[in-house]
């Protein structure tokens, strides 16, 4: 039998949606050894995360009430005790920018094996069997590790998010957090390139990558994005060469869109841009490289020089 | 003051490639500077361009072949190098985070910086880990994907900007000594010319082995094994249009127009 | 009435007429001091130059030769001509007509001050021949040129005051330039002037019909009512207001704008003939200042560059950048360092010279439109090598590490792999893998053509084509030839220009070592980029100096190709000669299309090539129609100088004012089908112009290779 150990994640009031996915692979490792699947849930409004946490599979729910947002210091220093109370094989965080902030800290503190950025996780009780990808998602690798304790961190969207309510114990935890040694202070949040539009609430969004190659031919999906009555949204690529604000920017970084089309032109499809997107209803791919991973997650594709195809399709719809 | 720079020689891939049991076949890679430390380089010599009396000592774990990497950080300005590596760590697989954590401590030891500048994370590996987990190792301070620095040196604190996920980012105040681990776009990286490169050849890069830092071998054992490489299979299932641009715009159009797109 | 010191009867003039002897010492006086601080000023100026960095060429041997050449450029007023009849018309009147009054100053001077002192003081017998014929045939002449002196000078100021031409006013016009011209302007009307006050003042003697400027001036004052004796009284107050300008004006010389009389020749003499198609090359010595880290960096050419620049603006006018919209104006960038120069000189701040951020003498972005086109160079009248300052500081942006992203990409590329693309060598020859037949190695037998084929058509699609083309091309002619497949890399020619010379000096290595292993008699290239470096840079490198370098690789000592013995080609000359003895059995009937030709600057401009591809185009049976901007004045595809790497923001591109040119202004107007290139960067700038102007349905981009391969029937081979 072994227990699993996850920490939720929530950011400004909200849980943020890996939080229920850690709940789906953190019940499917718990249930293979027959293991309970402890969550740890650290500062904020607690009790209503706890509450909205409390989904089949998930045991227990230890809650610590320390502060509104979160904070490395205090999180690393939590999340050991709780760990030390609960004495799991395997601790689950995220692998988010917050997730790896205290994962490799505390990983190191207790001395666990750290695998990150898992995309798949296998437990048999002694072996765990992380999938990982490597080479910027060029291969993948089935990596095991032999390990008493491991800690892994999950990659976000790669599991179903778990929505069935539970019936887990829900109980504070009673940690001491030593305020000598919290040496940080998050002085407050601010979002980048605010503007005009929102693209989270486009129906159909137009959207625009490297293979646009030229500023000046932006013009081209702009007109593209007129005639659709669609909205235009870019990759990263595009903010970063300062041709699009930072609020077009879908992405890891940037938005998570969910629009009924997301037309990705120029796009190749890197994973910090799919996260973004790939809740989109209906996903359409020009793109001259048939190997594209954007292929992978389309509904629909042409492989095809966009600079061919993106006037084509304007003078159907205009012509 | 003095400033870290970890930087790591990484692997990438050619387009085409084949598998070589558990690794890729080496005549498919090809080696160069990390791209998130190009960034910490970068952060770390604009910091003892715009601040008095800094060092900025680069460090890499690596074969000797690894200092063609680390001359381009000795090129865009860094003092000196350290490498650090060994016989033993040869033979190892693979480096893992607590691996590479304890070899980067006792360089930190040795060097005690005020700063220690990391890449999120390497190209190759993907681990994104070694910075966070050095600090706690070395018992620094520490934020991790800082993509804005102002550094207080008399007060000992550094500002940054972490970049959350979904275009927010986090203000944050850390204590010095710190470890931050840099995203790329903190800066715009300079480029080391040919002749800067050479330059480079003067400035030192002192070979350092397990002995050196005070290390067993067994430093580099790790719990994590490789037991399987493979290209990622095409999940795609999508309907690809044929024919010219005409043709697929028009299908396109179809489809685009029965979803009530553009009605 | 003063008693004229020469009689009037004789046929002569008097100098110092009405002047006196206080006048007369006064003037000598006031000369003195003119002459004085002529030669002062033009001393410091040429002490200045002798403070510059000492120049990378040899400039001021076979002096006589030099100077032989740069007359004949000056006198013949070939550069003004250029491009512009107008101008030239105007300074030729200005120059000669300057010329002959100077002259004739002089001719005047040693009579009095030299032949009547000698012959009186010496000889006992004071005697002139400032008289009778002499001064006839001397005062017709000098009445005559200084006429065409005026006429000019008139034109100089309708043209910058009344039409306003626009490439005469920019951001150095000061008041020097109208001070110039209108000091000109005054003394040459204000001679005729003296002149017909003194004829009248004298009588109107018959001879001086002659002087018929002078005597048409005499003639309108008459008119107007000036009586003998008031031209008498009025005629002191002329001459001197004359004689003071004029000598205020040689004082001024070295102060302003005249001096480009003195530094636009000494600039013309120690031109290099081969200026911009080879540049300076660096000692292998790492501490050497070969970037423009301060003023002190720039040679003492680069600095009489600047000083030689008249701020005609031609360079800016045919720049394609500043067309474009992009923030470089060539003039700017060399006034700029002048006026820096003499800043610093006169006490002011220190400034880095190139840098990013708007604090600097030249922005780096400045430095970043360039593309080598070398437009400036060609038209500049004075001989200014713009591309020597350039690339210096693309040096220094080089070694500051300023470089755009994109391009540190390329270089990153070329360090790691070897070519732009970054693609593995070992795929360099697998363009020629869709022909049927097999391209020879030349590592591995003799050949007669080493063809270097090239970054783009080895691995750009498009490109391919050419390449598959042009090795049909030669195999049809049962040529033997062969090609480098994975020891060829990129040739370096553009890297250099924008300022990673050790780099480049890496990739020359890499490559004379390669071709001494080869058995070859010449070198042919595809890319006119690859034809100039290895015809005019790579000999001039000397390798020995890097000899001992561990980080340049090449095995070479010495230097390649010095004696020229190994010929290098453009291939379109090469082919041309297959033609020429009907190797490829052309009819010049198979094609009728209806083209024009663009010449690429590295063909052209740089190397003079202008007719082997036109006769090859012709030679397919294709019908070709220039456009206004041919040969020496074509216009750049945006490609050079790293333009194909990076982005720059721009109103229009380059290789869309040309692909309009190419419809609208040529003869066949918009009836052009094809557009002729001969260089693989002009084929894909166009490819992408005709992409983003909107010329797709208008206009085809072709090489002549894939021309010719069309008319030889075999274009079956080269597509994929």
């Amino acid at each position: 039998m072994s227990d699993v150990l996850a920490v939720a994640e929530h950011r400004r009031g909200e849980l943020r949606d890996v939080s229920y996915e850690l709940v789906t692979v953190g019940s499917e490792v718990a249930d293979a050894t027959g293991g309970d699947l402890h969550l740890a849930v650290i500062s904020g409004d607690v009790d209503a995360h706890a509450e909205a946490l409390n989904l089949e599979g998930v045991d227990a729910i230890h809650t610590v009430d320390h502060g509104e947002e979160f904070n490395h210091d205090v999180y690393a220093q939590v999340v050991e005790q709780v760990y030390d109370a609960v004495d799991p094989q395997v601790l689950l965080t995220p692998n988010s920018v917050n997730g790896l902030d205290y994962g490799p800290a505390v990983a190191n503190a207790l001395d666990l094996t750290y695998v990150s950025d898992a995309v798949g996780v296998e437990f048999d009780g002694s072996t765990l069997t992380a999938t990982r990808e490597m080479y910027s998602g060029k291969v993948e690798t089935t990596t095991e590790v032999e390990a008493e304790s491991v800690a892994v961190s999950i990659r976000s969207a790669e599991w179903p998010a778990t929505e069935t309510a539970g019936d887990a114990s829900i109980e504070a935890f009673d940690a001491t957090v030593d305020e000598d040694a919290v040496k940080s202070t998050v002085k407050g949040f601010e979002e980048v390139g605010g503007g005009d539009v929102d693209i989270t609430e486009a129906d159909v969004l137009v959207s625009v990558g490297r293979g646009i190659e030229e500023e000046e031919n932006l013009d081209l999906v702009r007109d593209l994005a007129d005639a659709l009555d669609a909205t235009l949204s870019s990759s990263r690529p595009i903010v970063d060469n300062g041709w699009l604000p930072k609020n077009r920017q879908v992405g890891q970084s940037g938005k998570v869109v969910t629009p009924d089309f997301y037309i990705a032109i120029g796009i190749s499809g890197a994973v910090q841009h799919v996260a973004g997107m790939k809740g989109a209803e209906n996903i359409v791919a020009i793109n001259t490289d048939p190997n594209a991973p954007i292929y992978d997650i389309a509904d629909y594709g042409i492989v095809d020089d966009l600079f061919e195809v993106v006037p084509a399709l304007i003078e159907e719809f205009e012509g | 003051m003095k400033v870290l720079v970890t930087v790591k020689e990484v692997a990438a891939v050619e387009d085409e490639f084949e598998i070589d049991g558990t690794a890729i076949d080496e005549a498919y890679l090809e080696y160069d500077l990390n791209e998130w430390d190009d960034y910490a380089i970068e952060e770390g010599v604009q910091i003892s361009e715009s601040e008095d009396d800094v060092e900025v000592v680069s460090v890499t774990i690596g074969p000797e072949r690894s200092e063609e990497t680390i001359r381009m950080a000795l090129a865009k300005g860094a003092d000196r190098a350290v490498r650090v590596w060994d016989d033993s760590l040869e033979d190892a697989e693979m480096l893992d985070v607590e691996a590479k954590t304890n070899l980067l401590a006792a360089v930190v030891e040795e060097e005690e910086p005020d700063l220690v500048l990391s890449g999120v994370q390497a190209d190759d590996d993907g681990f994104g880990a070694t910075g966070v987990s050095l600090a706690d190792e070395v018992g620094f301070e520490w934020a991790a994907v800082v993509n804005d620095l102002e550094l207080d040196v008399e007060g000992g604190v550094a500002s940054v900007r972490r970049e959350l996920e979904g275009g927010v980012e986090e203000l944050t105040d850390v204590d010095l000594p710190a470890v931050l681990t840099i995203q790329t776009g903190i800066n715009e990286p300079r480029y080391a010319s040919l002749r800067g490169i050479r330059q480079a050849q003067r400035k030192e890069i002192k070979p350092m082995t397990l002995d050196d830092l005070g290390l067993s071998a067994d430093v580099a054992e790790s719990d994590l094994e490789i037991v399987d490489m493979y290209e990622p299979e095409t999940e795609s299932d999508a309907t690809l249009f044929e024919g010219s641009p005409d043709e697929t715009a028009g299908q396109l159009a179809e489809v685009l127009r029965d979803g009530g797109v553009g009605q | 009435m003063t008693v004229p010191l020469v009689p009037l009867q004789e046929t002569t003039r008097p100098t110092f007429w009405q002047i006196g002897h206080t006048g007369e010492v006064v003037f000598y006086y006031l000369a003195a001091v003119a002459i004085v601080v002529f030669a002062y000023g033009v001393y410091d100026r040429f002490a200045r130059y002798a403070q510059g960095d000492e120049d990378w060429f040899e400039r001021t041997n076979d002096l006589g030769r030099r100077v032989l050449e740069a007359t004949k450029i000056v006198a013949s007023n070939e550069k003004q001509f250029d491009r512009d009849l107008y101008a030239g018309v105007m300074h030729t009147f200005i120059l000669w007509g300057f010329l002959t009054l100077t002259i004739g100053t002089g001719i005047l001077a040693v009579d009095m001050d030299g032949y009547q002192k000698f012959t009186q003081f010496v000889l006992g017998n004071k005697q002139s021949f400032f008289v009778g014929d002499f001064y006839v045939a001397y005062s017709f002449v000098m009445d005559a040129m200084g006429l065409l002196f005026v006429v000019g000078v008139g034109m100089a100021i309708y043209r910058r005051y009344v039409e306003r031409n626009g490439r005469l006013w920019g951001k150095h016009t000061s008041t020097e330039d109208d001070l110039f011209v209108w000091t000109l302007f005054y003394l040459g009307v204000g001679g005729y002037i003296t002149e017909g006050v003194r004829i009248l003042g004298t009588g109107r003697p018959e001879f001086e019909t002659v002087s018929f400027v002078g005597w048409f001036t005499a003639d309108v004052f008459a008119a107007a009512g000036m009586t003998e004796s008031m031209a008498t009284a009025v005629y002191p107050l002329t001459w001197w207001t004359h004689a003071v300008v004029a000598l205020i004006f040689i004082a001024a010389i070295p102060y302003a704008k005249p001096f480009h009389m003195i530094s636009s020749f000494a600039n013309v003499v120690t031109r290099d003939e081969k200026a911009g198609k080879r540049l300076p090359g660096v000692p292998a010595d790492l501490d050497a200042d070969t970037g423009a880290e301060s003023i002190d960096s720039f040679s003492w050419k680069e600095i009489l560059d600047q000083d030689a620049c008249t701020k005609c603006g031609r360079c800016s006018s045919v720049c394609p950048a500043n067309a474009s919209g992009r923030n470089l104006d060539p003039r700017d960038v060399i006034l700029d360092l002048k006026q820096y120069r003499e800043n610093l000189d006169a006490g002011g701040d220190e400034k880095a010279i190139v840098a990013d951020g708007g604090s600097s003498v030249i922005q780096a972005e400045t430095m970043e439109s360039c593309m080598s086109c070398m437009a400036c160079m060609d038209a500049c009248p004075v001989e200014i090598e713009h591309l020597n300052s350039f690339t210096r500081m693309n040096r220094e942006l080089t070694d500051a590490g300023e470089i755009d992203p994109n391009l540190q990409d390329v270089f990153q590329n070329l360090m790691q792999k070897g070519n732009t693309f970054g693609d593995p060598q070992r795929k360099r020859g697998d363009w020629a893998d869709p022909l049927d037949f097999e391209v020879p190695d030349a590592r591995e037998e003799e050949v007669e053509y080493l063809w270097y084929v090239g970054d783009y058509p080895s691995y750009d699609d498009r490109n391919k084509k050419v390449a598959r083309s042009l090795a049909t091309i030669l195999k049809e002619a049962d040529v033997s030839f062969g090609i480098l497949f994975d020891d060829e890399k990129y040739d370096g020619n553009d890297i250099r220009r924008v300022g990673e010379e050790f780099l480049y000096v890496e990739l020359a290595g890499h490559h004379v070592e390669s071709f001494e292993d080869c058995e070859f008699e010449k070198l042919v290239c595809t890319d006119p980029h690859s034809y100039n470096t290895f015809k005019n840079e790579y000999p001039e490198v000397d390798f020995e100096e890097f000899a001992d370098d561990p980080m340049m690789p090449f095995e070479f000592e010495g230097q390649w190709n010095a004696d020229g013995e190994i010929d290098v080609k453009h291939w379109t000359q090469v082919v041309e000669e297959l033609v020429e003895r009907n190797a490829l059995g052309l009819r010049g009937t198979e094609l009728d299309y209806t083209v024009t030709y663009h010449d690429p600057c590295h063909l052209g401009r740089y190397n003079d090539e202008y007719e082997a591809p036109r006769d090859l185009v012709k030679a397919t049976g294709c019908e070709l129609h220039e456009m206004p901007r041919n040969r020496a004045d074509s216009f750049c595809c945006g490609g050079g100088g790293g333009g194909l790497w990076i982005e720059v923001e721009e109103e229009t591109k380059p290789s869309e004012e040309r692909l309009r040119e190419a419809l609208e202004d040529t003869d066949a107007g918009s009836a052009v089908e094809k557009f002729v290139v001969a260089c693989p960067m002009c084929m894909t700038m166009y490819e992408d112009g005709r992409k983003t102007g909107g010329f797709e349905d208008d206009i085809e981009v072709v090489d002549i290779a894939e021309l010719i391969v069309e008319a030889i029937g075999a274009e079956d081979q080269i597509a994929v």
